[in-house]
């Protein structure tokens, strides 16, 4: 990859790997707000902007992380299964993906139970803490794979850098 | 992620694959035990229900939330 289209991808990468965590945090208030309030404008109000926040901006950072993240992985000479830091950091980050877009449709449902729901029904109608918490702990783990870059080759980059070596000293 | 990889990580070119690094194996270990945990607490019902039917548990905002949610009450 040329160094100027590098830096850009990085950009965009780190972008919306960081965006995608600020859009959780926002959530996770928003899901707060919905649980602790006895207002019932402001538990309506907390789970259709959850549900507008889910969509508008953590699905789309999401997405953009992941194949940001790809394309950085295989076009330098990281690799996407060389170095146990950036696996791990795949895993994680499709397993977040996949969670989310599996969870969003519940969002979906209950923001819309919310919409029409009268003061006793948004009174029990409680909010979302569980996914959006297990979530930002993941993120927070594959930012700090990703700062730290902890030293370890799979077997295949192992066997790949031999290979590399072999040629070069050929 | 930087833009490439730092120095080789073996000075050796004739040695073996040095095995797992200590790090991965401590990892695999947590996230094992994690998922262990999920696994029980959703076997056993002790975190209650998951999805909509979650927030259903009482009165009338079961009813509601399941009618628009299209989720049957059991």
């Amino acid at each position: 990859m040329a160094p100027g289209l590098r830096k850009l991808v990085l950009t965009v990468h780190l972008a919306s790997s960081l965006g995608w965590i600020g859009a959780v945090v926002a959530y996770l208030v928003l899901g707060v707000s919905a649980v602790t309030s006895y207002d019932a404008q402001t538990v309506r109000g907390a789970w259709i902007a959850m549900e507008l926040t889910g969509w508008s901006a953590i699905v789309p950072l999401a997405l953009g992380s992941l194949l940001t993240g790809l394309v950085m992985a295989l076009g330098t000479s990281w690799g996407l299964f060389r170095h146990y830091w950036v696996l791990i950091s795949l895993v994680l980050t499709v397993f977040c993906a996949v969670i989310l877009l599996l969870h969003m449709p519940t969002v979906s449902s209950l923001a819309d139970a919310a919409r029409e729901a009268d003061r006793t029904v948004l009174s029990r109608l409680g909010g979302d803490l569980l996914h959006p918490g297990v979530g930002l702990l993941v993120l927070l783990v594959i930012t700090g794979l990703n700062v730290y870059k902890p030293r370890g080759l799979t077997p295949y980059g192992w066997r790949k850098q031999r290979e590399q070596r072999t040629a070069s000293q050929a | 992620m930087t833009e490439h990889p730092g120095k080789p990580e073996s000075s050796s070119d004739t040695s073996d694959y040095p095995g797992t690094p200590r790090w991965v194996t401590i990892f695999g270990i947590v996230v094992l035990v994690l998922i262990l945990v999920v696994v029980v607490i959703m076997a056993t019902g002790v975190g209650g229900e998951h999805g909509p039917r979650r927030h259903m548990s009482s009165g009338g905002a079961a009813e509601h939330v399941a009618s628009v949610a299209g989720v049957e009450q059991s």
